[in-house]
């Protein structure tokens, strides 16, 4: 019994950091329209950094501090490149951007030990209280920026450049912060994350978890926090769940573990033909101006 | 280095590319989203071959002529059953959609065909040697096929009542549809002819290699790349996107830049200066930054008229 | 040399013993009652699919073996199979599903290193038995509760030395994967070869999965080393010698594998005059476990790693039965004793653990391909060919990490090691 509430913890700690990516990227897609296809590079940094000033004897707290700082200074750097690109082209920006960066903690050994990867030592007291707290701080954050007039802005960003230039906004300024505070909520789930794992390499930052991060966000409901959470949930609860139903079938594991897979990819697909806008759609507020 | 070897290398590589990109482009300018089960149509076409030609010993000509017209018939079923629906969801939501599909097939295919690799039934021989390069039948095929299709896509574009339909479909669907364009229709022959060309893509790449569940998955991140590079839906922008990408990476790998890291004389830092092939997938992402950060819609705009 | 040779025969003459006596006593009859169930961890989707798959029909088939021969404290074996999905998220997931769910004591599996080393910190923070195939030296530093039954990358030098002797090469160059594995195949090959007076090109690292080696094979070839050292697996291996062959390289004696079994089921063509080590054609029982597999599956491998997968489900149920428990400690602890006395079909068949858990030695068979099958292969002028690498000082003492162990080391021992950590 002990085991399987330690199980759960696990899994509510791991929805807990991969529900921060999620939101991280909610914020930069579903509020500011940014189609960052190279989301999970914040993560792989900030695990990184984690890793990197853990090994330096650098105290954890600070080492969570300094993931944040990493990430959302990427995330400015990411930003600056934005400029008036359409959608897609910057996501395959994004997506080259992080992949650079992955290439180049795969074969520099001298600075993380290439494909070999981190191990991570350290602990904080309370790890999944915190994560949960983090997350509903990072929650209770992004509702407040939601709602604030600037979260007004970057939703007006979100529907065209042209509204919020003619308004005199500073659109790239605007795109810059929700880049910086997206890359630090994205720092601190993969400073979270290595500490989860005790472990972190180069194979964590591959392309495959940006697209299933992404379909956390959109089956959840893109632009509704609510949404996205429970979008975390459901794609946690598609690929973890869906192992224990491989138990109940008799049929061979080299044919079960793809079937596996069809079946995820049925879901993802069902979900997105029948609630289009999500589990839980963003809510459209009007503004009288 | 044998500079012919690198060049006839980096036409193959482009040609393989262009292959798959060029179908990708026009399908993305008119449907209006990155379609992530492009790529696992032509894996998907490669496997109906592999079936065809090897488990029921069919010619194999014959197998390439029918599996290209059951993925096109794919392409519309996909369009009927599936994306339809989503003409009013915005560009994510089909996104999102098709990577759940593009997880189906993959799947699908490795629960049917096993992980192993399958090969076709052909003999595998040392390539033609030109000029002091190698270069095998299948891929002249792939060459030909992929200058065929450029001029094919080129003039039906530009010269066809159904191309000017498309490009006014891509351009603008509501002012396609005022100008009495039936844009419905046109939306199913891309859906027919470009799933349908994608299969093709991925058996002539079957051919030359060899076909496992993998291949569109390995394949997907690079196609976008050179899509995007060239700019959505143009056919020269693909072309020119996958003479890019084919190029700087099969030069990228052969350059040595010890005259470029010492300042042509100036330092003497060593004479040896090689790309490490483990950066050989940088290399297109590296064009991707540059082309992108100077030209943020592509080499070639899209025409918007 | 003559000295280590002698030293060689002595030792695998008491393992072939050994091993029988192991064998024997597991012989009582068919299992009956409640199965005791262990978990694998292995890629069965993803970029490893194929080795994946390759391995836990190796391991299917050692169980299915275990049971008829009475199985484990009686009762019959079986795996609860998780796939790791070639991601190291889902590997850690499975090991937490597979400890605290299913509450198994013994975990098998990995393959990869970037998944094998996080999965082997979660199950040794939960004190269950992780034991793994993957091959980078980093698996020592894990913890207690980690075994390997194949050979680390620091043991693998043999390959520079069969292709200096065989051919006499001054140059060298390599092909591996860009990962853990290649990498460390790249730094140790590079290393051996300095230390053996042999020049050395470069190390191409290519990227799994990829369909145009062309550039790399180009360049490869165009450096004109006087051999190529390569570690290629699963659906590469066609492409590469395809392209390799189409480039007009039609006789591939200048290569060198380290996982010879990769190509075995190319056309005879691709493989003429290649040679390399191979881990399962050396040992006593190892053409029995191929002849098997053969018929249980109805194909061969082409994963190198697949009769070390078998081994290891045999030593742990050996150790299942010699501990008497399924307390996941006292099996551990079994460990060392149960490889000490078993005798597996790779590497020689000497398959004891050192104290980190890590196998002994290293030992391989020099191989060459004939007519596209895998044959033993003899140096000019030596009647030897089974390369034993061995942990052992500039007097050829065996060091520490040379010796297997017949008993566990103690708690404190253990302790000892990992506190470095």
């Amino acid at each position: 019994m002990e085991q399987l509430i330690g199980f759960g913890i696990y899994l509510v700690t791991v929805t807990c950091i991969f529900a921060m990516l999620a939101m991280s990227l909610d914020l930069q897609v579903g509020a500011c329209g940014l189609m960052n296809f190279g989301q999970v590079v914040f993560m792989m940094v900030g695990a990184y950094a984690t890793a990197i000033a853990a090994n330096a004897g650098i105290n954890p707290y600070a080492c969570i501090v300094i993931s944040m700082a990493v990430a959302a200074l990427l995330g400015v750097v990411m930003s600056l490149t934005v400029k008036n690109m359409g959608g897609t082209y910057w996501g395959i920006l994004s997506l080259s951007m992080a992949e650079l960066i992955r290439l180049v903690f795969l074969n520099e050994r001298w600075l993380a030990d290439g494909a070999n990867g981190l191990s991570v030592l350290i602990t904080i007291p309370y790890f999944s209280l915190t994560v949960v707290v983090s997350t509903l701080f990072v929650i209770l954050i992004l509702r407040v920026i939601w709602l604030s007039p600037f979260g007004r802005v970057i939703r007006m960003i979100r529907e065209g450049d042209r509204l919020p230039l003619a308004l005199g906004k500073n659109v790239l300024l605007f795109k810059l912060e929700t880049m910086a505070i997206g890359g630090a909520i994205g720092g601190l789930g993969g400073s979270f994350y290595a500490l989860l794992n005790s472990y972190i390499s180069p194979d964590d930052g591959l392309p495959i978890e940006t697209f299933i991060i992404w379909a956390m966000v959109v089956v959840g409901g893109r632009g509704n926090l609510l949404g996205v959470v429970a979008g975390t949930v459901f794609i946690q609860i598609l690929f973890v769940g869906s192992r224990f139903l491989t138990h109940i079938v008799d049929i061979d594991a080299g044919v079960l573990a793809p079937l596996r897979f069809v079946l995820i990819g049925l879901l993802i697909m069902g979900v997105m033909m029948f609630r289009p806008q999500g589990l839980i759609p963003e809510r459209k507020r009007v503004y009288r101006i | 280095m044998n500079i012919v070897q690198v060049l006839v290398n980096s036409l193959i590589t482009s040609a393989e590319l262009g292959l798959i990109a060029i179908g990708l482009s026009m399908t993305f300018s008119i449907l209006r989203f990155a379609n992530f089960a492009h790529v696992e149509s032509a894996v998907l076409g490669a496997y109906l071959v592999y079936l065809f030609n090897v488990t029921l010993g069919w010619n194999f000509a014959l197998s390439i002529l029918v599996s290209t017209l059951i993925l096109g018939t794919v392409g519309l079923a996909l369009h009927r059953f599936i994306f339809r629906r989503f003409a009013n969801s915005g560009d994510i939501t089909p996104m999102i959609a098709s990577l759940g599909l593009a997880i189906t097939i993959r799947h699908g295919i490795q629960a049917i065909w096993g992980p192993q690799h399958v090969v076709y039934d052909y003999e595998v021989l040392p390539g033609n040697k030109i000029f002091g390069a190698f270069i095998t039948d299948p891929q002249i095929w792939i060459l030909i096929t992929a200058v065929s299709a450029m001029v094919g896509f080129h003039c039906l574009l530009q010269y066809t009542r159904i191309g000017t339909a498309m490009r006014a479909t891509a351009a603008n669907v509501d002012l396609a549809q005022a100008c009495s364009i039936d844009t419905q229709k046109v939306i199913l022959l891309v859906w027919f002819i470009g799933t349908g060309f994608a299969a093709l893509g991925g058996i002539l790449i079957g051919w030359d290699t060899q076909v496992d569940p993998y291949l569109g998955f390995n394949l997907v991140i690079p196609i976008f790349c050179v899509v995007l590079i060239g700019g959505v839906g143009s056919v020269y922008g693909a072309i020119i996107g996958s003479l890019i990408v084919g190029f700087a990476q099969n030069f990228g790998l052969a350059f040595n830049y010890a005259p470029l890291i010492n300042l042509f004389g100036l330092l003497d830092l060593g004479d040896r200066f090689d790309l490490p092939a483990a950066y050989k997938p940088a290399i297109t992402y590296m064009a991707v930054v540059l082309i992108l950060l100077i030209r943020p819609t592509g080499i070639i705009r899209k025409e918007v008229s | 040399m003559e000295r280590l040779t002698l030293l060689r025969r002595a030792l695998s003459g008491a393992i072939i013993a050994l091993g029988v006596v192991g064998f024997a006593s597991a012989a009582f009859s068919a299992a009956k009652g409640d199965p005791i169930k262990i978990g694998v961890i292995i890629g069965l989707t993803g970029p490893n699919a194929v080795a994946g798959n390759d391995g836990l029909a190796a391991m299917q088939l050692a169980v299915d073996e275990v049971n008829a021969a009475g199985g484990v404290m009686g009762r019959p074996l079986e795996l609860i199979v998780e796939d790791n999905e070639g991601r190291p998220k889902a590997g850690v997931e499975a090991a937490n599903k597979l400890a605290d769910v299913d509450q198994v004591p013994v975990v098998i599996g990995g393959y990869s290193s970037a998944i094998a080393l996080p999965v082997g910190l979660v199950l040794n923070k939960k004190k269950v038995v992780w034991v793994t195939d993957a091959t980078t030296n980093k698996l020592k530093t894990v913890g207690p509760y980690l075994f390997n039954t194949a050979g680390i990358a620091e043991q693998a030098v043999a390959l520079v030395d069969f292709a200096k002797a065989d051919s006499g090469a001054k140059t060298l160059s390599g092909l591996f994967q860009n990962n853990p594995i290649g990498q460390d195949r790249a730094a140790v090959s590079e290393k051996r070869a300095k230390e053996v007076g042999v020049e050395w090109n470069h190390s191409m690292l290519y990227q799994v999965g990829a369909k145009d080696f062309r550039a790399e094979l180009t360049k490869l070839l165009a450096a004109k080393p006087d051999a190529i050292l390569t570690d290629i697996y699963d659906n590469d291996a066609q492409i590469i010698q395809r392209q390799l062959y189409e480039m007009g390289v039609t006789e591939m004696s200048m290569f060198y594998s380290y996982n010879l079994s990769a190509f075995a089921t190319l056309p005879p063509k691709f493989t003429v005059g290649m040679k390399g080590l191979s881990y399962a054609t050396s040992g006593a029982r190892a053409a029995s476990f191929n002849e098997k597999f053969r018929e249980k599956f109805g194909r061969i491998y082409t994963d190198a790693w697949a009769p070390p997968f078998y081994d290891a489900v045999w030593i742990v149920a050996t150790a299942m039965n010699l501990a008497n428990s399924l307390d996941s400690t006292e099996i551990r602890n079994a460990m060392w004793p149960a490889a000490y006395r078993y005798n597996g079909v790779s590497g020689l068949g000497d398959k004891g653990f050192n104290r980190w858990g890590m196998q002994h030695a290293d030992q391989n068979a020099q191989a060459s391909f004939k007519d596209g099958k895998i044959q033993p292969y003899f140096v000019a002028g030596s009647a030897n060919n089974i390369l034993i690498f061995r942990y052992e000082d500039a007097n050829g003492v065996p060091t520490a990490d040379g010796i297997p162990l017949a008993e566990a080391p103690s708690e404190e021992e253990l302790k000892a090691l990992y506190s470095g950590n």
